[in-house]
């Protein structure tokens, strides 16, 4: 099934959350938007070869626009702003990370106690070390790292990790 | 699994599900999000919020110049 969007309408629905992303990661506006531009150029050049049966067309764009900013990393040898685990370029994602995945993961942090949910967004979305994140909480280390444990625990039990 | 976890959430910052947002807001407004570059310089100007925002404009003014 070949690609049955405009690229005005793509560029209309993604360019907000290729910026979003790009700011999550990227201290300067300028520089955010240069690989915003660099991002829907890669897109425009594959745009009429991209083929919606083999992925969608959502997860295709965050996959360019994540190996975008990895190649902005590595270009500038920065590899504190990103994880060196990171630095893997892949489109593994692909069938994998959806809108339905969010909800999962979602409806499970909805069932954790508030404390746990807490350390989760802040070590795995705010990219906060526990050793940041138990001062903040008013919990020893330890503490925090058992919280953690359980939590990830709890985790398994509610969504399906492949 | 944690590196499901951290793909999960990277893919949020892109995807932006309202649920999942509406949870991150709540945590970061309690306990705050990490600092970026550009506003650690601002924080060890040992400013007032107020300077801190004049410093932010100026720098925006240059940036828009060059």
């Amino acid at each position: 099934m070949k690609n049955t969007q405009t690229y005005e309408e793509v560029y209309r629905v993604y360019y907000p959350k290729v910026m979003g992303y790009m700011h999550s990661k990227i201290s300067s506006s300028y520089e955010a938007e240069d690989l915003a531009s660099t991002v829907f150029i890669k897109i425009f050049e594959k745009f009429e070869t991209f083929d919606q049966s083999k992925a969608s067309i959502s997860t295709w764009i965050y996959t360019v626009t994540r190996n975008t900013v990895i190649d902005y990393f590595r270009v500038r040898k920065v590899h504190e702003e990103i994880g060196e685990e990171d630095i893997v370029e892949d489109d593994t994602y692909q069938g994998i990370l959806d809108a339905e995945s969010l909800e999962e993961l979602a409806d499970a942090l909805e069932k954790l106690p508030q404390r746990e949910r807490d350390i989760i967004i802040l070590h795995y979305y705010s990219g906060m070390q526990l050793k940041e994140i138990a001062p903040k909480m008013n919990m020893s280390y330890s503490n925090c790292k058992l919280v953690h444990n359980k939590a990830l625990m709890r985790l398994r039990q509610y969504m399906t990790f492949d | 699994m944690m590196a499901s976890l951290k793909d999960l959430f990277d893919y949020q910052k892109f995807a932006g599900n309202s649920r999942l947002e509406a949870m991150i807001k709540d945590t970061e407004s309690r306990y705050g999000s990490k600092l970026s570059i550009d506003d650690l310089e601002l924080v060890s100007a040992a400013g007032t919020p107020e300077q801190i925002q004049q410093q932010k404009e100026m720098l925006k003014n240059k940036k828009d110049h060059v």
